[in-house]
């Protein structure tokens, strides 16, 4: 992979647990090494310079055999920015776990569902061709929900996959969201549905480390949804703090809440996260970015939350362009990834942090 | 009567144009009487319709490359992204195959009337930049079109739903609504 030394590429060891979020400014992947060459990837995206799925290409470079060392592989939503290439992870890895959002479960979801497949990749997006794709390979998924056990291990060093989201509210909730877009005469994509109800969170136990993966959940009023659905939940069983944690929904606002920096995670827990630049508001803004510092000890970024400017060849050509918007934007092609690693026998609070192409320090 | 040309605008002879071509009578024009019966019309009045027809000169081909001359610059297609209060954003790329993507901001007033009407969110739309020789006139212009296809048939809705039903339960374990 580009940007790495030789020394970068270099496997963690059994007993060393690894946490990687990779992003390219739209689009996010978590590979965790979860202890004896075991593997947990979470949602995928791809890289821009060679359209191959981050996870599959960073794994090979560190020379892992992916076909038997992937434990379990997770959706957390069906957005964009998080499935493509994931089709191509699960052919990879056929002796891998899959698990999907436990809204999958309900008939009255599918059937929402299934109005905006359409069978064209180009009208209907990434996330509905990949998920016809993922359909064909007839990989059946375990439904992740509300204190769904994904993954686990017996033999030292012990882990632990669990799901803490989304709640069964939360899942009629986002069904209800579904059902309510309003139909058009015309074709058209499916809208980004605004809430994200239904993602799945994680929490990722090896041994005395524990990473808390926020997905896209956001925080909602009534406390049987979203974040503080999840916060009761946590409090209710007694669980243990996260020491690392992939900050939800790019930094924004709405996904943040006192509560979880409160009950799920250690004092300045190490914070990492994913921008998203598409929208007409960059995450995470100046304020998100200004929030999580405060909360977190370290905070990182897989890269920096800006678009490029737009530049035809042609001057007159570009004139024209400009003269017919209000603004032009270009998705950049940067890629970064931030990579946290700590042994199983040292304190768990302590990570060895490295940042890659365009990840920095927030 | 006299026959009734209706020359399309674009074929009408032009000053600076040097064929001759224009001045020959064209190949089409009809009028025709339509007199209506007696069950019709009581009156047994007769009602004259001309129906006007574009004319096309002998050699139109040769008319159309001197007086207009469109050329495609640019072609965007994507899809809309996000409606704002006064504008929507759209995602496009120049094709499918390529990964740079441009996020572009328009005002309600780059559409037509008609796709105004239909604009929503997740709409596929093709945004075209030309060159435009009229008249020997050159401009260039900015196209913003929505594409419209029809809504799939409910059948399709069933199969992709019968097709999410097996994937999640294969062996038929079926839970039901909410």
């Amino acid at each position: 992979m580009n940007g790495y030394t030789q020394t970068d590429l270099n496997p963690p060891a059994a007993d060393e647990v690894e946490f990687s979020l990779f992003g390219p400014g739209f689009g996010e992947c978590v590979v965790c090494h979860i202890g004896s060459a075991q593997w947990v990837i979470v949602d995928s995206c791809l890289d821009p310079a060679t359209k191959e799925p981050v996870a599959l290409k960073y794994l090979e470079s560190l020379g892992v055999a992916v076909d038997s060392a992937i434990a379990a592989i997770v959706s957390t939503h069906w957005h964009d920015d998080h499935i493509k290439g994931l089709s191509r992870i699960l052919e990879a890895a056929p002796a891998a776990r899959y698990a999907v959002t436990s809204a999958f479960d309900k008939a009255d979801f599918r059937a929402a569902l299934s109005q905006w497949m359409d069978g064209s990749s180009d009208l209907e997006g990434k996330g509905f061709s990949e998920l016809r794709r993922i359909m064909s390979l007839k990989r059946h998924p375990i439904l992740a929900g509300e204190n769904k056990i994904i993954f686990e291990r017996s033999a030292p060093p012990k882990c632990q996959v669990l799901a803490l989201s989304p709640s069964d509210a939360a899942v009629i909730a986002c069904i209800s969201k579904l059902a309510d877009i309003p139909k058009t005469k015309f074709r058209r994509r499916m809208p980004e549905m605004k809430g994200n109800h239904a993602s799945v969170v994680l929490s990722i136990e090896v041994e005395n480390r524990r990473l808390l993966l926020g997905g896209d959940l956001q925080v909602r009023e009534d406390r049987k949804f979203g974040w503080l659905a999840v916060v009761d939940t946590h409090k209710e069983f007694g669980r243990s703090k996260h020491h690392v944690f992939k900050v939800p929904h790019h930094g924004s606002a709405n996904a943040d809440d006192p509560e979880i920096w409160t009950h799920l995670l250690e004092l300045e827990p190490h914070a990492v996260l994913a921008p998203f630049i598409r929208g007409k508001e960059k995450l995470p803004t100046a304020e998100d970015t200004a929030r999580i510092k405060q909360s977190a000890g370290r905070a990182f970024i897989t890269a920096r939350p800006t678009t490029e400017k737009f530049h035809h060849p042609k001057p007159s050509v570009e004139k024209t362009m400009r003269e017919g918007t209000r603004s032009l934007e270009v998705i950049p092609h940067r890629f970064g990834h931030v990579r946290l690693r700590g042994r199983l026998s040292e304190d768990p609070q302590a990570w060895r942090v490295e940042h890659f192409g365009d990840a920095q320090q927030l | 009567m006299m026959p009734i040309l209706n020359w399309e605008d674009s074929y009408l002879p032009q000053t600076s144009g040097t064929s001759t071509d224009f001045l020959k009578p064209p190949s089409i024009t009809e009028d025709i009487d339509l007199t209506l019966g007696p069950e019709s019309l009581p009156s047994k009045q007769t009602t004259t319709i001309t129906r006007s027809f574009k004319v096309r000169p002998r050699n139109a081909k040769n008319v159309r490359q001197e007086t207009e001359e469109i050329t495609l610059l640019e072609k965007w297609e994507g899809y809309v992204s996000e409606i704002l209060p006064d504008g929507f954003r759209a995602n496009l790329q120049r094709s499918a195959s390529e990964f740079k993507e441009l996020v572009a901001e328009f005002e309600f007033s780059e559409l037509a009337d008609d796709d105004r009407e239909i604009l929503a969110e997740g709409m596929p739309l093709v945004w075209s930049i030309t060159r435009e020789r009229r008249n020997g006139v050159v401009k260039r212009c900015s196209v913003l079109m929505l594409r419209r296809q029809p809504r799939q048939l409910a059948t399709k809705d069933q199969d992709f739903t019968k097709q999410l039903n097996e994937w999640i339960h294969p062996n038929g374990s079926e839970s039901t609504g909410c």
